[in-house]
Protein backbone atom coordinates (compact mmCIF):
# COMPACT_ATOMS: atom_id res chain seq x y z
CA UNK A 1 0.00 0.00 0.00
CA UNK A 2 2.79 2.36 0.98
CA UNK A 3 4.66 1.51 -2.19
CA UNK A 4 1.60 2.27 -4.29
CA UNK A 5 1.08 5.58 -2.51
CA UNK A 6 4.73 6.46 -3.05
CA UNK A 7 4.49 5.61 -6.75
CA UNK A 8 1.29 7.60 -7.09
CA UNK A 9 2.82 10.70 -5.54
CA UNK A 10 6.01 10.21 -7.54
CA UNK A 11 3.98 10.31 -10.71
CA UNK A 12 2.35 13.57 -9.66
CA UNK A 13 5.45 15.38 -8.42
CA UNK A 14 6.50 16.67 -11.83
CA UNK A 15 3.07 18.18 -12.49
CA UNK A 16 2.95 19.61 -8.95
CA UNK A 17 6.31 21.32 -9.46
CA UNK A 18 5.26 22.83 -12.79
CA UNK A 19 1.96 24.05 -11.33
CA UNK A 20 3.67 25.69 -8.36
CA UNK A 21 6.23 27.38 -10.60
CA UNK A 22 3.42 28.68 -12.79
CA UNK A 23 2.46 30.97 -9.87
CA UNK A 24 5.85 32.63 -9.45
CA UNK A 25 9.51 31.78 -9.47
CA UNK A 26 10.81 29.82 -6.51
CA UNK A 27 14.06 28.52 -5.11
CA UNK A 28 14.65 24.95 -3.96
CA UNK A 29 13.70 25.21 -0.30
CA UNK A 30 10.66 27.34 -1.11
CA UNK A 31 9.48 24.69 -3.55
CA UNK A 32 9.98 21.89 -1.03
CA UNK A 33 7.97 23.84 1.58
CA UNK A 34 5.17 24.58 -0.91
CA UNK A 35 5.02 20.93 -1.96
CA UNK A 36 4.89 19.88 1.69
CA UNK A 37 1.96 22.24 2.32
CA UNK A 38 0.21 20.71 -0.70
CA UNK A 39 0.65 17.24 0.77
CA UNK A 40 3.73 16.13 -1.17
CA UNK A 41 6.58 15.27 1.18
CA UNK A 42 9.55 15.36 -1.12
CA UNK A 43 13.18 15.20 -0.11
CA UNK A 44 16.11 17.18 -1.46
CA UNK A 45 17.45 14.02 -3.10
CA UNK A 46 14.30 13.89 -5.26
CA UNK A 47 13.47 17.52 -5.95
CA UNK A 48 16.85 18.80 -7.15
CA UNK A 49 17.45 16.00 -9.68
CA UNK A 50 13.90 16.57 -10.96
CA UNK A 51 14.50 20.31 -11.28
CA UNK A 52 17.78 19.65 -13.15
CA UNK A 53 16.00 17.36 -15.59
CA UNK A 54 13.19 19.86 -16.20
CA UNK A 55 15.83 22.57 -16.70
CA UNK A 56 17.71 20.42 -19.23
CA UNK A 57 14.46 19.66 -21.06
CA UNK A 58 13.63 23.37 -21.22
CA UNK A 59 10.40 23.19 -19.21
CA UNK A 60 11.86 25.49 -16.57
CA UNK A 61 14.71 27.98 -16.53
CA UNK A 62 17.13 28.53 -13.67
CA UNK A 63 19.19 31.52 -12.67
CA UNK A 64 21.49 32.24 -9.77
CA UNK A 65 20.55 35.36 -7.84
CA UNK A 66 22.56 36.96 -5.07
CA UNK A 67 20.06 38.94 -3.01
CA UNK A 68 19.70 40.09 0.56
CA UNK A 69 20.59 36.69 1.94
CA UNK A 70 24.24 37.18 1.03
CA UNK A 71 24.67 33.78 -0.58
CA UNK A 72 23.67 32.97 -4.17
CA UNK A 73 20.33 31.27 -4.56
CA UNK A 74 19.08 29.34 -7.60
CA UNK A 75 15.62 30.45 -8.69
CA UNK A 76 13.47 28.41 -11.04
CA UNK A 77 10.75 29.75 -13.28
CA UNK A 78 8.36 28.21 -15.77
CA UNK A 79 9.16 28.73 -19.46
CA UNK A 80 6.70 28.94 -22.33
CA UNK A 81 7.29 25.30 -23.41
CA UNK A 82 6.99 24.36 -19.73
CA UNK A 83 3.65 26.14 -19.49
CA UNK A 84 2.39 24.19 -22.52
CA UNK A 85 3.64 20.97 -21.01
CA UNK A 86 1.97 21.82 -17.66
CA UNK A 87 -1.32 22.60 -19.39
CA UNK A 88 -1.24 19.29 -21.26
CA UNK A 89 -0.30 17.34 -18.15
CA UNK A 90 -3.05 19.10 -16.15
CA UNK A 91 -5.62 18.12 -18.81
CA UNK A 92 -4.41 14.52 -18.76
CA UNK A 93 -4.51 14.48 -14.95
CA UNK A 94 -8.03 15.89 -14.89
CA UNK A 95 -9.21 13.25 -17.36
CA UNK A 96 -7.45 10.53 -15.39
CA UNK A 97 -8.88 11.76 -12.06
CA UNK A 98 -12.42 11.97 -13.51
CA UNK A 99 -12.16 8.47 -14.91
CA UNK A 100 -10.83 7.10 -11.63
CA UNK A 101 -13.45 8.95 -9.56
CA UNK A 102 -16.18 7.55 -11.76
CA UNK A 103 -14.79 4.07 -11.34
CA UNK A 104 -14.59 4.45 -7.57
CA UNK A 105 -18.15 5.80 -7.42
CA UNK A 106 -19.56 2.79 -9.23
CA UNK A 107 -18.07 0.36 -6.71
CA UNK A 108 -18.78 -0.32 -3.07
CA UNK A 109 -15.57 1.49 -2.15
CA UNK A 110 -17.10 4.75 -3.38
CA UNK A 111 -20.26 4.25 -1.34
CA UNK A 112 -18.24 3.40 1.80
CA UNK A 113 -16.09 6.56 1.63
CA UNK A 114 -16.39 8.68 4.78
CA UNK A 115 -18.34 11.88 4.28
CA UNK A 116 -16.37 15.06 3.53
CA UNK A 117 -13.35 13.32 2.01
CA UNK A 118 -12.75 14.22 -1.67
CA UNK A 119 -11.15 11.84 -4.12
CA UNK B 1 28.64 33.20 8.34
CA UNK B 2 28.97 29.47 8.82
CA UNK B 3 31.14 27.94 11.50
CA UNK B 4 34.31 26.16 10.47
CA UNK B 5 32.95 22.72 11.32
CA UNK B 6 29.87 23.29 9.14
CA UNK B 7 32.04 24.43 6.23
CA UNK B 8 34.16 21.29 6.58
CA UNK B 9 31.04 19.08 6.52
CA UNK B 10 29.67 20.79 3.38
CA UNK B 11 33.04 20.67 1.62
CA UNK B 12 33.46 16.98 2.38
CA UNK B 13 29.98 16.24 1.03
CA UNK B 14 30.67 18.22 -2.12
CA UNK B 15 34.07 16.62 -2.58
CA UNK B 16 32.48 13.15 -2.55
CA UNK B 17 29.68 14.40 -4.78
CA UNK B 18 32.12 15.78 -7.35
CA UNK B 19 34.12 12.56 -7.20
CA UNK B 20 30.98 10.53 -7.84
CA UNK B 21 30.16 12.85 -10.76
CA UNK B 22 33.73 12.84 -12.12
CA UNK B 23 32.71 11.37 -15.48
CA UNK B 24 29.70 13.67 -15.81
CA UNK B 25 29.83 17.01 -17.69
CA UNK B 26 31.71 19.71 -15.85
CA UNK B 27 28.71 22.03 -15.54
CA UNK B 28 26.81 19.29 -13.68
CA UNK B 29 29.58 18.90 -11.12
CA UNK B 30 29.82 22.62 -10.49
CA UNK B 31 26.07 23.28 -10.30
CA UNK B 32 25.39 20.26 -8.07
CA UNK B 33 27.94 21.40 -5.47
CA UNK B 34 26.65 24.99 -5.54
CA UNK B 35 23.05 23.84 -5.14
CA UNK B 36 23.91 21.79 -2.05
CA UNK B 37 25.73 24.69 -0.45
CA UNK B 38 22.95 27.15 -1.26
CA UNK B 39 20.25 24.79 0.07
CA UNK B 40 22.08 24.28 3.36
CA UNK B 41 22.42 28.05 3.82
CA UNK B 42 18.70 28.53 3.03
CA UNK B 43 17.59 25.88 5.54
CA UNK B 44 19.86 27.22 8.28
CA UNK B 45 18.64 30.77 7.81
CA UNK B 46 14.96 29.75 7.71
CA UNK B 47 14.81 27.67 10.88
CA UNK B 48 15.48 28.37 14.51
CA UNK B 49 16.85 25.33 16.28
CA UNK B 50 18.66 24.87 19.54
CA UNK B 51 20.86 22.19 18.06
CA UNK B 52 24.50 23.04 17.32
CA UNK B 53 25.00 24.31 13.77
CA UNK B 54 27.18 21.37 12.74
CA UNK B 55 24.46 18.91 13.79
CA UNK B 56 21.88 20.84 11.81
CA UNK B 57 24.14 20.82 8.75
CA UNK B 58 24.64 17.05 9.11
CA UNK B 59 20.87 16.56 9.28
CA UNK B 60 20.28 18.76 6.21
CA UNK B 61 22.95 16.94 4.20
CA UNK B 62 21.48 13.59 5.25
CA UNK B 63 18.24 14.63 3.52
CA UNK B 64 20.11 14.47 0.20
CA UNK B 65 21.10 10.89 0.91
CA UNK B 66 24.74 9.90 0.60
CA UNK B 67 26.73 11.91 -1.98
CA UNK B 68 26.95 8.81 -4.18
CA UNK B 69 23.19 8.18 -4.02
CA UNK B 70 22.50 11.85 -4.78
CA UNK B 71 24.90 11.71 -7.73
CA UNK B 72 23.10 8.61 -9.01
CA UNK B 73 19.74 10.36 -8.66
CA UNK B 74 21.06 13.42 -10.52
CA UNK B 75 22.43 11.38 -13.40
CA UNK B 76 19.41 9.05 -13.59
CA UNK B 77 17.27 12.10 -14.34
CA UNK B 78 19.41 13.20 -17.29
CA UNK B 79 17.49 12.58 -20.52
CA UNK B 80 18.86 10.20 -23.12
CA UNK B 81 19.47 11.24 -26.73
CA UNK B 82 16.23 9.61 -27.88
CA UNK B 83 14.13 11.51 -25.37
CA UNK B 84 15.73 14.90 -26.08
CA UNK B 85 13.45 17.36 -27.86
CA UNK B 86 14.54 19.19 -31.00
CA UNK B 87 14.99 22.53 -29.28
CA UNK B 88 16.82 21.22 -26.22
CA UNK B 89 19.31 23.47 -24.51
CA UNK B 90 21.97 20.75 -24.64
CA UNK B 91 21.95 20.67 -28.43
CA UNK B 92 22.05 24.46 -28.54
CA UNK B 93 25.05 24.40 -26.27
CA UNK B 94 26.67 21.81 -28.55
CA UNK B 95 26.14 24.03 -31.60
CA UNK B 96 27.49 27.04 -29.73
CA UNK B 97 30.53 25.07 -28.61
CA UNK B 98 31.20 23.81 -32.14
CA UNK B 99 31.00 27.39 -33.46
CA UNK B 100 33.38 28.47 -30.74
CA UNK B 101 35.77 25.63 -31.59
CA UNK B 102 35.68 26.58 -35.29
CA UNK B 103 36.32 30.25 -34.46
CA UNK B 104 39.11 29.36 -32.10
CA UNK B 105 40.55 27.05 -34.75
CA UNK B 106 40.67 29.95 -37.24
CA UNK B 107 42.34 32.14 -34.62
CA UNK B 108 44.88 29.43 -33.81
CA UNK B 109 45.60 28.96 -37.50
CA UNK B 110 46.19 32.71 -37.94
CA UNK B 111 48.40 32.87 -34.85
CA UNK B 112 50.19 29.72 -35.96
CA UNK B 113 50.79 31.12 -39.44
CA UNK B 114 52.13 34.41 -38.03
CA UNK B 115 54.24 32.65 -35.42
CA UNK B 116 55.60 30.24 -38.01
CA UNK B 117 56.46 33.00 -40.48
CA UNK B 118 58.23 35.02 -37.75
CA UNK B 119 60.12 31.96 -36.54
CA UNK B 120 61.05 31.09 -40.13
CA UNK B 121 62.34 34.63 -40.81
CA UNK B 122 64.39 34.60 -37.59
CA UNK B 123 65.86 31.17 -38.39
CA UNK B 124 66.76 32.26 -41.93
CA UNK B 125 68.48 35.43 -40.61
CA UNK B 126 70.40 33.38 -38.05
CA UNK B 127 71.50 30.87 -40.70
CA UNK B 128 72.67 33.66 -43.05
CA UNK B 129 74.42 35.42 -40.17
CA UNK B 130 76.17 32.19 -39.19
CA UNK B 131 77.40 31.70 -42.78
CA UNK B 132 78.67 35.33 -42.90
CA UNK B 133 80.38 34.85 -39.52
CA UNK B 134 81.94 31.55 -40.72
CA UNK B 135 83.42 33.29 -43.74
CA UNK B 136 84.75 36.15 -41.59
CA UNK B 137 86.31 33.69 -39.16
CA UNK B 138 87.99 31.97 -42.09
CA UNK B 139 89.51 35.30 -43.10
CA UNK B 140 90.67 35.87 -39.52
CA UNK B 141 92.30 32.44 -39.50
CA UNK B 142 93.96 33.23 -42.83
CA UNK B 143 95.22 36.54 -41.45
CA UNK B 144 96.60 34.80 -38.37
CA UNK B 145 98.33 32.21 -40.54
CA UNK B 146 99.40 34.72 -43.20
CA UNK B 147 100.29 38.37 -42.55
CA UNK B 148 100.51 38.03 -38.76
CA UNK B 149 102.75 34.96 -38.98
CA UNK B 150 104.86 36.78 -41.56
CA UNK B 151 105.09 39.77 -39.27
CA UNK B 152 106.28 37.54 -36.40
CA UNK B 153 108.84 35.92 -38.64
CA UNK B 154 110.09 39.38 -39.73
CA UNK B 155 110.36 40.51 -36.09
CA UNK B 156 112.31 37.36 -35.12
CA UNK B 157 114.70 38.04 -38.02
CA UNK B 158 115.19 41.65 -36.95
CA UNK B 159 115.84 40.61 -33.35
CA UNK B 160 118.46 38.06 -34.49
CA UNK B 161 120.06 40.60 -36.79
CA UNK B 162 120.26 43.19 -34.02
CA UNK B 163 121.89 40.58 -31.76
CA UNK B 164 124.43 39.79 -34.47
CA UNK B 165 125.12 43.46 -35.04
CA UNK B 166 125.11 44.03 -31.23
CA UNK B 167 122.64 46.86 -31.56
CA UNK B 168 121.21 46.97 -28.02
CA UNK B 169 119.00 50.00 -28.26
CA UNK B 170 116.53 48.73 -30.80
CA UNK B 171 116.40 45.16 -29.44
CA UNK B 172 114.17 46.00 -26.47
CA UNK B 173 111.61 47.73 -28.63
CA UNK B 174 111.74 44.87 -31.10
CA UNK B 175 111.21 42.37 -28.28
CA UNK B 176 108.28 44.47 -27.02
CA UNK B 177 106.76 44.47 -30.45
CA UNK B 178 107.28 40.71 -30.77
CA UNK B 179 105.60 40.17 -27.42
CA UNK B 180 102.60 42.23 -28.48
CA UNK B 181 102.31 40.36 -31.75
CA UNK B 182 102.54 37.02 -29.91
CA UNK B 183 99.68 38.17 -27.64
CA UNK B 184 97.52 39.16 -30.59
CA UNK B 185 98.26 35.87 -32.29
CA UNK B 186 97.37 33.83 -29.21
CA UNK B 187 94.25 35.88 -28.53
CA UNK B 188 93.19 35.58 -32.15
CA UNK B 189 93.54 31.80 -32.09
CA UNK B 190 91.52 31.50 -28.89
CA UNK B 191 88.80 33.74 -30.30
CA UNK B 192 88.79 31.72 -33.50
CA UNK B 193 88.31 28.42 -31.66
CA UNK B 194 85.54 29.77 -29.38
CA UNK B 195 83.59 31.47 -32.19
CA UNK B 196 83.88 28.50 -34.52
CA UNK B 197 82.55 26.20 -31.79
CA UNK B 198 79.67 28.58 -31.02
CA UNK B 199 78.77 28.78 -34.72
CA UNK B 200 78.80 24.98 -35.02
CA UNK B 201 76.39 24.72 -32.06
CA UNK B 202 74.13 27.41 -33.56
CA UNK B 203 73.95 25.70 -36.95
CA UNK B 204 73.23 22.27 -35.41
CA UNK B 205 70.50 23.83 -33.25
CA UNK B 206 68.90 25.46 -36.31
CA UNK B 207 68.99 22.16 -38.22
CA UNK B 208 67.46 20.29 -35.24
CA UNK B 209 64.72 22.92 -34.82
CA UNK B 210 63.89 22.69 -38.52
CA UNK B 211 63.58 18.90 -38.35
CA UNK B 212 61.44 19.11 -35.17
CA UNK B 213 59.12 21.70 -36.77
CA UNK B 214 58.74 19.54 -39.86
CA UNK B 215 57.97 16.50 -37.72
CA UNK B 216 55.38 18.46 -35.70
CA UNK B 217 53.72 19.66 -38.92
CA UNK B 218 53.51 16.12 -40.29
CA UNK B 219 52.13 14.71 -37.03
CA UNK B 220 49.69 17.61 -36.66
CA UNK B 221 48.41 17.18 -40.20
CA UNK B 222 48.02 13.45 -39.61
CA UNK B 223 46.11 14.07 -36.37
CA UNK B 224 43.77 16.59 -37.98
CA UNK B 225 43.11 14.23 -40.89
CA UNK B 226 42.26 11.42 -38.46
CA UNK B 227 39.91 13.68 -36.49
CA UNK B 228 38.23 14.96 -39.65
CA UNK B 229 37.70 11.40 -40.85
CA UNK B 230 36.22 10.10 -37.62
CA UNK B 231 34.28 13.17 -36.41
CA UNK B 232 32.86 15.02 -39.41
CA UNK B 233 29.94 16.63 -37.58
CA UNK B 234 31.41 18.48 -34.60
CA UNK B 235 28.12 19.59 -33.04
CA UNK B 236 26.48 16.18 -33.37
CA UNK B 237 29.63 14.54 -32.13
CA UNK B 238 29.71 16.79 -29.05
CA UNK B 239 26.11 15.94 -28.19
CA UNK B 240 26.74 12.23 -28.75
CA UNK B 241 29.90 12.33 -26.64
CA UNK B 242 28.14 14.05 -23.77
CA UNK B 243 25.25 11.59 -23.76
CA UNK B 244 27.64 8.66 -24.06
CA UNK B 245 29.65 10.13 -21.19
CA UNK B 246 26.54 10.41 -19.02
CA UNK B 247 25.36 6.88 -19.84
CA UNK B 248 28.79 5.36 -19.14
CA UNK B 249 29.20 7.35 -15.91
CA UNK B 250 25.75 6.28 -14.76
CA UNK B 251 26.51 2.63 -15.39
CA UNK B 252 29.84 2.96 -13.63
CA UNK B 253 28.24 4.63 -10.63
CA UNK B 254 25.66 1.86 -10.40
CA UNK B 255 28.40 -0.77 -10.48
CA UNK B 256 30.37 1.15 -7.89
CA UNK B 257 27.36 1.33 -5.60
CA UNK B 258 26.70 -2.40 -5.94
CA UNK B 259 30.18 -3.90 -6.25
CA UNK B 260 32.20 -1.27 -4.40
CA UNK B 261 34.77 -0.60 -7.14
CA UNK B 262 34.84 1.52 -10.26
CA UNK B 263 35.56 -0.28 -13.55
CA UNK B 264 36.02 3.11 -15.21
CA UNK B 265 38.80 4.06 -12.80
CA UNK B 266 40.66 0.87 -13.71
CA UNK B 267 40.06 1.50 -17.39
CA UNK B 268 41.33 5.07 -16.98
CA UNK B 269 44.59 3.77 -15.50
CA UNK B 270 45.07 1.37 -18.41
CA UNK B 271 44.31 4.14 -20.90
CA UNK B 272 46.79 6.46 -19.18
CA UNK B 273 49.46 3.79 -19.30
CA UNK B 274 48.90 3.20 -23.03
CA UNK B 275 49.01 6.96 -23.72
CA UNK B 276 52.28 7.37 -21.81
CA UNK B 277 53.84 4.38 -23.60
CA UNK B 278 52.82 5.51 -27.08
CA UNK B 279 53.99 9.09 -26.38
CA UNK B 280 57.34 7.80 -25.12
CA UNK B 281 57.67 5.60 -28.22
CA UNK B 282 56.90 8.52 -30.56
CA UNK B 283 59.34 10.80 -28.71
CA UNK B 284 61.99 8.07 -28.83
CA UNK B 285 61.56 7.66 -32.60
CA UNK B 286 61.88 11.43 -33.17
CA UNK B 287 64.99 11.65 -30.97
CA UNK B 288 66.56 8.64 -32.68
CA UNK B 289 65.95 10.24 -36.07
CA UNK B 290 67.50 13.49 -34.87
CA UNK B 291 70.53 11.78 -33.44
CA UNK B 292 70.99 9.75 -36.61
CA UNK B 293 70.89 12.91 -38.71
CA UNK B 294 73.45 14.69 -36.50
CA UNK B 295 75.83 11.69 -36.61
CA UNK B 296 75.41 11.29 -40.40
CA UNK B 297 76.00 15.01 -40.92
CA UNK B 298 79.12 14.92 -38.73
CA UNK B 299 80.56 12.00 -40.71
CA UNK B 300 79.77 13.73 -43.99
CA UNK B 301 81.63 16.84 -42.85
CA UNK B 302 84.62 14.84 -41.64
CA UNK B 303 84.87 12.91 -44.89
CA UNK B 304 84.71 16.23 -46.79
CA UNK B 305 87.62 17.65 -44.69
CA UNK B 306 89.73 14.49 -45.13
CA UNK B 307 88.99 14.42 -48.86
Amino acid sequence: MEAWDTQLRKGGIELAVLLLLSRHRMYGLELISSLSEAGFNVGEGTIYPLLNRLNTQGAIAAEWVTGDTGHPRKYYRLTAPGAEQAAQMARQWTDFAQAMNQLVQTTRFGADRPAGKEA
Amino acid sequence: MLQRESIVLIREFNRRLRTALRHAPNYMRVEAALEVESHVMDVLSSRTSKLPEAEQVTEILRAFGSPEEYALALMSQMPSVERMSAGSSLREVAFAVSDLVRGFGHLLAAVGRNTFSVAWAVARRLWQASRWAWVRLGRLAAWLRGPLAEGRAWLRLRIRRSRELAVAGGRASLRGMAGAVRLVHAGGRVLLVVLRYALRVLRWTLRAAGIAALGALVLGAFGIALFAAWAPDVSGWLVYQEQRQIAIALEDLRRQTVAGYSPMAQEAWARTGLTVMSTALAAGLVLAGLLGYIIWNGRRRRSRVVG
